[in-house]
């Protein structure tokens, strides 16, 4: 057995590159590490702005892991999972066994936080922390839903196949608390909560320490901008072209 | 018409004091503000002093080690409100402290930290109503994960009093003057100075980062070639210039034998440590000037191929976003905004077992704190160790794994991964244990509820119980009898369909568990 003539020789700087951005794409993975705050994802941080072949095996070994690379900011690296990568985010991993109402509620605070905190186009280019409470978020929603009430849509009392998304909010209770005190999972202010929670969880907000104020930080304006809106955006219009928009149903008088 | 002829309201000089003008009203508006606040005191703060001490702390402090966060700042200003009044209370004070910082941040009045934005009469060409928008204070996270308070360019030329001068020649200028105010030994006059001289460099440093903003926006916007470059190079001369003269100045106080004088000492020390924080900071920028040009080349990569959405366009997700889903019937709307919530909260890492620490806990002794067992006698003193044995992250992660017991039904061994799951990122997570007592707690509340509120019990709503059913788990260092948790009716409902299927012998629950709850009675 003798190796092809052509096979090139993997030199010792190649596999020192490809470990080091093996290591860069680790510490990606763990969006709740500052790049500044541990020496060697600074040193690689550094390395990957000025190294134009560490970056092309940054995204090769990205690729192969289901990743693709977001952005580079002043607090790392940001990647993000294709929808097969087995680093995907899943329902699942969310809250267990969620009815379609109760997903479709949770998107709709997911997107409600994204509003708040980026409600035009140019708000999502500027990378200051965004302060948010869950009743920020809470009121836009309720506003929203007023607005198309107002607009002449159907009321919330109509059959639950033919409601939309906004009535199922609107008729979804605001607040019941329990006993601490602490908004439940059943009420519009308990989802916005714990979604932000879970934006605490991976990296994209911080509790400002009362339990219901965030910083939106910088990571979570790059997941909006370049990957959840243009999916969004994508089955939007998919599903515009599905089925063109019945008129409103008016009230009966 | 006549009467306007041989003014100066058309002039460029005329509408640059206007715009600075303009960025001081934030300031004013607070002042109307605080009398609305319910304050006992509230005619006696002064709220443009407040904020312009709070604007000048932020300047003094960016990019040295003690910069302000949101915190501290209110901190200064509630005492600064303290001083004023000293019969205010603490509480009054803090108040005062968060008017203050949050209406420099523009969080007041529902404006969201948005840009303020007022408009204004341009008499250059007729007249043009036109915008003025702008950011005062700003929050931003630094490379190391800290968040801290920020001072923009804007706060910057406000600060510096609208005076018809082009950033750089003013920096020249307030070189020359410090230079002789230090070899005249003035060195109060010299701090003022240095401190002025801070200002513009925020001010160029903002200008540059604009145009770098733009940039990253949409490349089509810029004229890179022919504008920008020339632009950059520029800037990079200018700050060049600078940083020497930052060191320049160092060296020669370093020398200065005089500057050891008592008296004048402690004006020199605060005279270095504002030059060293210049220097620090016209480094910073220069770095990022010579690494400007790599941001052309990646933006114009990235937004070329990347997923920033060129094929559809850029977004505005409130209008273009949430309004349109929640007009969708309520099919489609579980897909489009299931998949934003997949799409918006990154990644996650699937952990794999370390076989050699998998084999360690299986050949380990079972843990004596069985799970569920009916015998188990919970002491409230107990509780009450518990208590403080739980930490705020323990609690936070419990009440999270438990919150979707409200609505569904979850057996005991899920809740326990997913707390383990959810606890691994924090050191020495007790969170398992803490929903393990909870759960007890469903499965057998305390007939003396006096002690409801233990952490335990009140994490777990008390409409949510625990039946056992006939199959043990071992996981994650627990062992015994796995339980359904969850709400009565649904317990109910499970319940009723396990019956109608008695051959499923693993999931049976405890028939004399199931008719007590069938019947409203604690297990």
């Amino acid at each position: 057995m003798s190796e092809p003539a052509s096979s090139a020789t993997v030199s010792r700087a190649d596999l020192d590159r490809v470990q080091d951005a093996a290591e860069l794409v680790s510490f990606a993975l763990r969006p709740r590490i500052a790049q500044a705050s541990n020496d060697r994802y600074s040193e690689l941080w550094r390395d990957y702005r000025t190294d134009s072949r560490l970056r092309e095996t940054v995204e090769a070994i990205a690729d192969g892991l289901g990743l693709v690379v977001l952005d580079l900011t002043e607090q790392g690296l940001i990647v993000a999972p294709t929808s097969d990568s087995p680093f995907a985010f899943r329902l699942s991993d969310y809250a267990s066994g969620m009815d379609p109402q109760k997903r479709m509620l949770t998107g709709l605070v997911h997107l409600g936080i994204a509003a708040s905190c980026y409600p035009r186009e140019e708000d999502l280019e500027n990378d200051h922390v965004v302060r948010r409470s869950i009743n920020d978020v809470e009121a836009l929603l309720r506003t929203a839903c007023s607005a198309l009430e107002d607009a002449g849509t159907a009321t919330p009392e109509a059959e639950d196949e033919a409601r939309t998304a906004w009535q199922a909010f609107a008729a979804t209770p605001s607040v019941r608390l329990d006993n601490r005190g602490r908004p439940k999972a059943a009420c519009t202010l308990g989802m916005i909560l714990r979604a932000f929670e879970w934006l605490v969880e991976q990296g994209m907000a911080r509790d400002t320490g009362d339990g219901k104020t965030f910083q939106v930080l910088d990571r979570y304006r790059v997941q909006v901008r370049e990957l959840a809106g243009h999916a969004t955006l994508e089955l939007l219009r998919a599903s515009a072209t599905a089925s063109p928009p019945k008129p409103a149903a008016r009230p009966e008088s | 018409m006549a009467a306007v002829q041989g003014t100066t309201v058309a002039d460029e000089s005329f509408h640059r004091r206007v715009r600075t003008l303009l960025r001081s009203a934030p300031v004013h508006r607070l002042a109307e503000l605080v009398s609305r606040q319910g304050l006992e005191h509230a005619d006696r703060f002064d709220l443009r002093v407040l904020s312009l001490a709070a604007i000048d702390d932020v300047m003094a402090r960016q990019y040295l080690p003690s910069e302000h966060t949101y915190d501290s700042l209110v901190e200064l200003v509630a005492e600064l409100a303290s001083i004023a009044v000293p019969e205010a209370t603490d509480d009054e004070a803090h108040s005062v402290g968060r008017l203050v910082v949050d209406g420099l941040l523009n969080l007041r009045e529902q404006h969201g930290g948005q840009k303020f934005d007022l408009t204004y009469s341009d008499y250059r060409f007729g007249h043009v109503q036109r915008h003025e928008q702008f950011w005062l204070l700003v929050e931003r996270a630094r490379p190391d994960g800290r968040i801290v308070m920020e001072f923009t360019a804007d706060a910057a030329n406000a600060f510096r009093g609208g005076l018809d001068m082009d950033v750089e020649d003013a920096q020249m200028a307030t070189e020359f003057m410090l230079r002789a105010q230090i070899e005249r030994k003035n060195l109060p006059e010299a701090e003022v100075t240095a401190q002025q001289r801070r200002r513009l460099s925020f001010e160029q440093t903002a200008e540059i980062k604009r145009l770098l903003d733009a940039t990253r926006t949409d490349i089509d916007q810029v004229d890179w070639a022919e504008q920008v470059l020339a632009r950059l190079e520029d800037a990079r001369e200018q700050v060049a210039l600078r940083s020497h003269f930052d060191e320049a100045l160092l060296t020669q106080l370093a020398a200065d034998d005089e500057l050891r004088d008592p008296e004048l000492r402690a004006y020199a020390t605060r005279l270095v440590t504002l030059l060293k924080a210049s220097l620090e900071q016209h480094r910073r920028l220069h770095g990022q000037l010579i690494a400007a040009p790599e941001v052309f080349y990646q933006e114009q990569q990235r937004q070329a191929l990347r997923h920033r959405g060129r094929g559809v366009g850029l977004f505005a997700t409130r209008t273009d976003l949430l309004d349109r889903v929640l007009t969708l019937p309520e099919v489609s709307a579980t897909e489009v905004a299931t998949s934003f919530t997949l799409t918006s909260l990154g990644s996650r890492s699937p952990r794999l077992p370390r076989l050699c620490d998998l084999l360690d806990s299986l050949l380990a002794p079972p843990r004596e704190t069985d799970t569920a067992s009916a015998d188990d006698e919970w002491d409230t003193d107990d509780v009450e160790e518990e208590r403080e044995a739980f930490s705020r992250d323990d609690i936070d992660v419990a009440s999270r794994v438990l919150a979707p017991c409200e609505q569904q039904v979850i057996r005991l061994s899920e809740l326990l991964s997913n707390a383990a799951r959810l606890g691994a990122e924090r050191e020495a997570s007790r969170a398992p244990d803490l929903v393990r007592l909870a759960v007890l707690w469903a499965y057998a509340p305390e007939a003396d509820d006096d002690d409801l509120g233990s952490v335990t019990a009140d994490i777990i709503d008390p409409d949510v119980v625990a039946v056992p059913v006939r199959q043990d788990f071992e996981a994650g260092g627990f062992a015994g009898d796995d339980l359904l948790v969850g709400p009565v009716h649904l317990i109910a409902e499970h319940l009723d369909d396990a019956d109608r299927d008695d051959s499923d012998e693993r999931d049976a629950p405890d028939l004399e568990v199931a008719a007590a709850v069938a019947e409203g009675r604690t297990p």
